[in-house]
């Protein structure tokens, strides 16, 4: 017999209701759902860190038997796709991103607009994918400007959102 | 079933395409005049009377033409290219019996004939990429139009550079614009604080500014890059520029060169030295490590141009390194990262760095809008607003706008031996009512079979109206007096029968003339048209009715190659 699947979110989430939610999925303080996303624990469940932002369109999708465990302070853009094995903190899929199956991402990262990963690749703490080639460069230099800026995305969202959209609770 | 792909091991499928030819670059003969009765030989634009009209007649699609003998024509020429336009009235002596008619004489018609009949498409493009001349009358390419510069902008910040200031700023934006010298997108000005500029009572740190790159994450703070404040970095940067030791020895090496030039009074030294001076960034990297030969080598070609002066030796005061050490560096290298990329280096010619640690971003280059001169007749052809923000044009004299646009509206798969039936459908842009002849060159090669079901047909002109229009406006019952396919709005479609004899992509080279009433212009815009102009207004003023005397016909005439595609073999084979 199949157990019903369980949506556990953190009172301080905004998870919005017109959005596909499926399987076990747990959601840390300060995450953010946008309406209109994908995430689907087919496989293992899926447990997102905090102050983590999805936005439209974004589909995550965790296939492997493992749980999928999300870090903290990602940003998945409009129309990204996830189907990674791994990610760690800070890291930011941009527009119609694709971090194929079997991914592990680490810290920092950035998969540029329309970039993709290989299968199965590992990317080390800071590697950017850019350029139409999916160029790879580690780069330097500080993120304090980025968490700020992230910050206060969130508490904008947190903010805006509500206004215009039901939320969801646990079920 | 037939398979509609390429046999294996041939190229990919041709495509359909329809190409007109500017015959400024035709691979036919030059149209050339020889007959005794005209003057000794055409200048570009020079206007001849034609007084062989039996000739005139046959060249003809009017049927009218037939039994009008004596006549005669005004025909401006151009030797220079094939397309040919005649501007003319009816004759003199009888305004009456012939109406305002249009054409071409038998013989220009032959020679544009001549010059295009070829299935060669060198020197056809696609009507997009032409240009028409409205006082010549002819396609223009952008081979025989030659280009203005109108102004210089920078692309980022749309700043218009004015002309003079340009060269002193080596053709780069000197604002705030960036380009990164790793993924060359352009970089913005980032502040690490991100209040800055909020609580204003808070001076800004030293050096608080950067440069960063949204697409690859470059940082100018890892080359040690920062600014005081972020406005004016392209003067902050020059500072640095100015010490730099490259910049330096090209401006030493220059000061070199340039004192020999002076101090020989050659006539050509005067053209070296404007050489040198327009020249303000080269690849330092090669005249500094070789400076000694170099200069020997331009001392050694104006040796040979002007004869007999010597260089001073020159001594570099920078020397750079090795090329062996070089070579041990690279070999050495075991991540492509570490080592810049062929595009990186050669952004930067006069440093062409190995390590990605000493690439420095580049200002942006300017761009410029251009107008488009016709070289016969000085024309503007094409001419953009001065502004960098404005996109709009204050004269486009495009191709499309002006000559018969023709599409494939239906195309048979090509089967060698078979008949395949093709229609081509041709849309009139212009505002009057169009006569269209089509013809089919007998130089092609291989000269398939081809059949023009309505060689002769008019078009409606254009209406902006029926751009509102949801479907198509067939003609009114009747008014359809050629065997044409089908008559819309401002298009005809007309049917080809298509026998392919050989295997092989099917270019067909198409021979258009087109005749359309226009309005005589009073002022005499072109030079080239003046005389034909004049004769023309003033034997209308004479003898024709006022509201003939408006309008002339005009033709023009050109050739297009339409691509049908591969051409299958038979079944049987």
């Amino acid at each position: 017999m199949m157990t019903r699947p369980r949506l556990t979110i953190s009172n301080k989430a905004l998870v919005c209701q017109d959005n596909d939610l499926r399987g076990n999925i747990t959601v840390g303080a300060r995450t953010v759902l946008h309406p209109q996303c994908k995430v689907w624990a087919t496989g293992g469940s899926i447990i997102f860190g905090s102050g983590n932002i999805v936005e439209e369109n974004a589909v995550i999708i965790n296939r492997g038997p493992d749980a999928l465990i999300i870090g903290d302070n990602n940003v998945f853009e409009v129309g990204s796709v996830m189907e990674g094995a791994k990610i760690g903190n800070r890291n930011t899929l941009e527009v119609r991103s694709h971090v194929k199956s079997g991914t592990w991402l680490g810290d920092d990262c950035v998969i540029g607009a329309v970039c993709s990963t290989n299968e199965g690749e590992v990317l080390e703490d800071r590697t950017v994918i850019y350029g139409t080639n999916n160029e790879r460069r580690t780069y330097a230099g500080n993120r304090a400007s980025n968490i700020t800026i992230h910050t206060r995305h969130l508490e904008y969202l947190m903010q805006t959102l509500p206004k215009f959209n039901h939320a969801r609770s646990s079920s | 079933m037939l398979a509609l792909n390429a046999p294996p091991g041939q190229g990919p499928a041709q495509q359909p395409f329809v190409h007109y030819r500017c015959l400024c670059c035709s691979p036919g003969t030059k149209p050339k005049s020889s007959t005794s009765s005209e003057p000794a030989e055409t200048t570009p634009h020079e206007t001849t009377k034609d007084k062989d009209q039996q000739q005139r007649e046959e060249g003809r699609e009017e049927e009218e033409e037939e039994e009008e003998g004596k006549k005669e024509k005004d025909v401006q020429q151009d030797s220079s290219t094939a397309l040919i336009s005649i501007t003319k009235t009816s004759e003199a002596s009888h305004p009456t019996d012939e109406p305002t008619t249009g054409g071409l004489p038998r013989k220009v018609m032959e020679e544009i004939f001549a010059s295009g009949n070829t299935s060669d498409l060198h020197g056809s493009q696609p009507l997009s990429r032409l240009y028409f001349c409205d006082s010549c009358d002819e396609i223009r390419c952008s081979k025989c139009s030659q280009d203005e510069i109108v102004c210089y902008f920078c692309p980022n910040c749309l700043f218009d550079v004015p002309t003079a200031s340009v060269k002193l700023e080596k053709h780069k934006c000197s604002r705030n614009c960036f380009e990164c010298p790793i993924c060359q997108n352009t970089l913005s000005v980032v502040s690490e604080d991100p209040d800055a500029g909020q609580f204003a009572a808070v001076p800004p740190a030293y050096g608080q500014f950067y440069l960063l790159c949204h697409i690859c994450h470059w940082n100018s703070q890892s080359i040690n890059m920062t600014f005081e404040k972020p406005t004016g970095l392209a003067a902050q940067l020059q500072k640095a520029d100015e010490t730099s030791p490259d910049i330096m020895e090209f401006g030493r090496l220059k000061d070199h060169l340039e004192k020999h030039f002076r101090n020989s009074a050659k006539p050509s030294s005067s053209l070296h030295s404007s050489l040198l001076s327009s020249i303000q960034t080269g690849s330092l990297r090669y005249v500094s490590s070789t400076a000694s030969s170099t200069s020997s080598n331009i001392g050694g070609l104006s040796h040979r141009r002007g004869g007999g002066d010597d260089f001073a030796h020159y001594t570099p005061a920078v020397q750079v390194m090795d090329d062996t050490e070089n070579l041990d560096t690279l070999m050495s290298v075991i991540n492509l990262n570490q080592i810049t990329t062929m595009k990186q280096r050669l952004r930067e010619l006069h440093k062409q760095p190995y390590s990605p640690e000493r690439l420095q971003p580049k200002r942006i280059h300017l761009r410029i809008k251009k107008s488009r001169r016709c070289r016969t007749c000085g024309h503007i052809l094409v001419n953009p607003e001065q502004k960098a923000q404005s996109i709009r044009f204050k004269i486009k004299l495009i191709a499309l706008n002006q000559i018969p646009n023709i599409t494939i509206a239906n195309v048979q798969p090509m089967i060698v031996q078979t008949l395949s039936r093709v229609i081509l459908r041709f849309t009139n842009p212009r505002h009057e009512e169009v006569q269209v002849s089509v013809r089919y060159g007998d130089g092609a090669q291989p000269h398939h079979g081809v059949h023009i079901h309505s060689p002769t047909f008019s078009i409606l002109p254009y209406n902006e109206v029926w751009e509102y229009e949801v479907g198509t406006i067939a003609a009114a019952p009747g008014s359809v007096q050629e065997n044409v396919y089908e008559k819309t709005a401002n298009s005809t479609s007309i049917v080809l029968d298509i026998t392919p004899v050989a295997a092989g992509e099917v270019k067909i080279p198409l021979f258009v003339s087109f005749t359309f009433k226009t309005k005589v212009r009073s002022e005499t815009g072109s030079p080239s048209l003046t005389s034909t102009q004049l004769v023309v207004s003033g034997a209308s003023a004479k003898d024709i009715p006022a509201s003939d005397a408006d309008f002339v016909e005009k033709t023009v005439a050109f050739w297009t190659i339409i691509g049908f595609g591969d051409a299958l073999p038979t079944l049987a084979t």
